[in-house]
């Protein structure tokens, strides 16, 4: 296993969970076409199983079935248990066809496509190895690589596509393209295929599209942005084009407060150094809190605006990264006024789903932060009682982490990865599954938090050294999350949280 | 890394930066600990911390600094921070007078949440601000002495100030836990004199003069 890897790989992964009626250990990551694979799956090197997965993950299932609580799917977890004939390699190739899994989350794994019928003879020439010209660092990676040219070029082949680009297509891309091309966009197959992902290109309109912004009716699309970009237009008018002494005290500090804020927001991006794109985010941060009496701006929102213009300014150019800044001579005021009224939208869509995250003492906040508490006791005892012995508490840690929803904690790219997920998750994502992420996300570095006293350990969490992170150590933190997800989920009595 | 982790230390303070937000709290902790500034620092979400360590009268003491969020929405949070703290900066903006005129509104917030004995020093920030200055020195004196409270003025830009802040008001706790350090009738929120090995370091030190105190 290189470093990388090992690096990768949450530390509680290799250790066993304590659960009712089984261990379970080591998983995979998604069963994404893009997402490498991890090195733990190559133990099974050419065991190729494709065609004889279903009976193996029925049994896993009704052998989990049995138990009370646990929900794991065999595509998402595979039991320790020897006598379970399944391998992880055989999950993995099973996945995208797999519409069996059980489990309230089964959407996540599985795939609403059926098979292509070059699947199986791409598989079987993964198991030939033919992984030479791939990064020797991650042999999975290459060999699931390597299928899936394959797999690409044969259905270059076959399919009459729209495509005007020269470059192949994946098959995620495709199918994305196929889901967004439908007259009514399934939302439950768009979810399950987000969840590991979403193509640049495609993400400014999934985005809207999940968090219910733009209607399944893609004929509706176009008169929708009208409308909702008119009524933006409206509140604008309403409530901040109005001379500053027509504001109430509060309204002039809830400004004044945002005014602080903007300049500060995403300092590490050039693209929010821009004055045209810091005059956007403070008026549509101010219209948020007119129109949201009940929290008004609370910093912290200023961020959870940033990953939807970033995404949705891509959506003028392709979606080229924009962070640079770069592009911002070819973005139109008209352009702009869209940006802004699309992520007004958006961002108090968001935050609709977790409304008391932000209202007078964040009852929202502390019960994460309990939560995320209890989760790391059950999940990794001994990390959970060091921070006891040092006397630090998670709500001086992990309160940033709800707040901001780990922007603080990752590059914007990585936040936009993390939030495909987010959305696909549905209602939850912004709470429940978030929690299993910090948790996967404390847990990743448990080995050097236990070495460190109340001083380091603070300056440590205040500074997570993420730098060198991007989507595949974020994917392995989905992953994480979701195995958790699927241990705790819905069983808040393992947990001894009290719901307000 | 900005501590040691093993360090000795005679005394350990822990000291709250408080004040509205955008007045340069987490900058003047950076300063003072880092020696480092930053232009563009994020708002503090919650509470941050840093220590350093300072000499005075012959005694190492520890400052625990919690520099805490300034909106007011996250004072249910933050107040529980004043827990245990033995001294307060209270920072404005010398640029924005309303920043100053909230200060009433913080000593409030430390009546009713710290220890009745905090120390509290005002800290007029951003003095490197000349041609902007909205609150003049005067101003701020007369108050912090009607206050009885420390004053100083300083800029974390610059450094001018910062040093003897955090300077001064540990001194001045020190000096106050000295004097009622027979009493001692006080449980475990107060700083507490740590074991004897200590001793044989501090006879090295050389007593350092301290600024002057009011």
């Amino acid at each position: 296993m290189s470093q990388q890897q090992s690096r990768g790989l949450p530390g509680f992964l290799r250790r066993t969970f304590r659960t009712s009626d089984s261990n379970i250990s080591a998983t995979n990551t998604l069963p994404d076409e893009d997402t490498p694979v991890p090195s733990v799956l190559d133990n099974n090197g050419g065991e190729n199983a494709t065609g004889k997965v279903e009976a193996p993950a029925a049994d896993l299932n009704s052998e989990k079935r049995s138990s009370s609580d646990s929900r794991i799917s065999g595509t998402s977890a595979s039991a320790s248990n020897a006598a379970t004939p399944i391998t992880n390699r055989a999950v993995l190739e099973t996945t995208p066809t797999s519409a069996s899994s059980t489990g309230s989350r089964k959407h996540l794994r599985t795939i609403a496509f059926p098979p292509l019928p070059h699947e199986m003879d791409a598989n079987d020439e993964e198991g030939e190895g033919d992984t030479t010209t791939n990064n020797s660092a991650r042999p999975a990676a290459a060999a699931a690589n390597s299928s899936r040219r394959l797999l690409d070029e044969s259905i270059q082949s076959t399919t009459t596509s729209t495509n005007n680009n020269p470059a192949p297509k994946s098959y995620k891309e495709i199918q994305f393209d196929t889901i967004l091309a439908s007259p009514i966009i399934p939302i439950r197959d768009l979810r399950k295929l987000a969840w590991n992902g979403i193509p640049p290109h495609h993400r400014p309109t999934i985005w809207k599209i999940l968090l219910g912004y733009l209607p399944a009716n893609t004929s509706r699309h176009a008169t929708t942005l009208v409308r909702r970009r008119r009524e933006y237009k409206d509140a604008m008018k309403q409530h901040y084009d109005i001379p500053d002494d027509t504001r109430t005290n509060s309204e002039q500090e809830t400004l004044r407060q945002v005014l602080v804020d903007v300049p500060r927001t995403m300092p590490e991006v050039p693209l929010f150094h821009n004055d045209r794109v810091r005059r956007c985010l403070s008026r549509l941060l101010y219209i948020w809190a007119m129109r949201h009496p009940a929290s008004s701006y609370v910093q912290g929102i200023n961020d959870l605006a940033t990953p939807l213009i970033a995404v949705f300014m891509s959506g003028y150019f392709g979606g080229k990264d924009c962070l640079d800044g770069e592009v911002m001579g070819d973005v139109s005021d008209l352009m702009l006024e869209e940006i802004e009224a699309d992520t007004y939208w958006c961002l108090t869509s968001l935050l609709s789903g977790i409304q008391d995250h932000y209202t007078s003492d964040q009852p929202g906040m502390q019960r994460m932060v309990m939560h995320l508490e209890e989760l790391v006791n059950r999940i990794d005892a001994d990390l959970a009682a060091h921070l006891k012995s040092t006397g630090i508490e998670f709500i001086q840690f992990a309160f940033k982490w709800m707040n901001c929803l780990l922007l603080r904690e990752f590059r914007l790219s990585c936040v936009m990865r993390l939030w495909d997920t987010y959305l696909s998750e549905g209602d939850g994502g912004f709470e429940d599954f978030h929690v299993y992420v910090c948790a996967s996300f404390l847990v990743h570095f448990s080995n050097e938090l236990q070495q460190m006293g109340f001083d380091e350990l603070f300056q440590f969490m205040q500074n997570m050294p993420t730098d060198d992170w991007g989507d595949r150590e974020i994917e392995i933190l989905l992953s994480s999350a979701f195995v958790l997800s699927t241990l705790f989920g819905g069983s808040e009595a393992h947990l001894n949280v009290v719901r307000h | 890394m900005s501590t040691r982790a093993d360090e000795e230390y005679d005394y350990l303070f822990k000291v709250v930066l408080i004040g509205d937000s955008g007045v340069g709290k987490s900058n003047l902790l950076s300063r003072f600990t880092r020696n480092e500034f930053n232009l563009e620092s994020k708002s503090t979400i919650g509470v941050e911390f840093a220590t350093k360590s300072i000499q005075t009268e012959g005694k190492t003491i520890k400052a625990q600094i919690w520099d805490t969020a300034g909106q007011e929405r996250y004072r249910a949070i933050t107040s529980a921070y004043y827990r245990g703290a033995v001294g307060a900066l209270l920072v404005y903006d010398i640029s924005k007078h309303s920043t100053f005129e909230n200060v009433e509104r913080w000593l409030k917030e430390l009546r009713d949440h710290a220890e009745a004995n905090i120390v509290v020093m005002l800290v007029g920030n951003k003095s490197d601000l000349r041609h902007l200055r909205a609150v003049e020195t005067d101003e701020a004196m007369a108050f912090s002495e009607q206050h009885n409270l420390a004053f100083i003025e300083t800029s974390a830009l610059d450094a001018s100030g910062v040093d003897t802040a955090f300077q001064r008001i540990l001194t001045e706790i020190y000096r106050l836990m000295s004097r009622r350090n027979m009493a001692a009738e006080e449980g475990g929120n107060q700083p507490r004199l740590t074991s004897g090995q200590t001793i044989s370091l501090s006879n090295e030190k050389q007593p350092r003069k301290n600024c002057c105190q009011g």
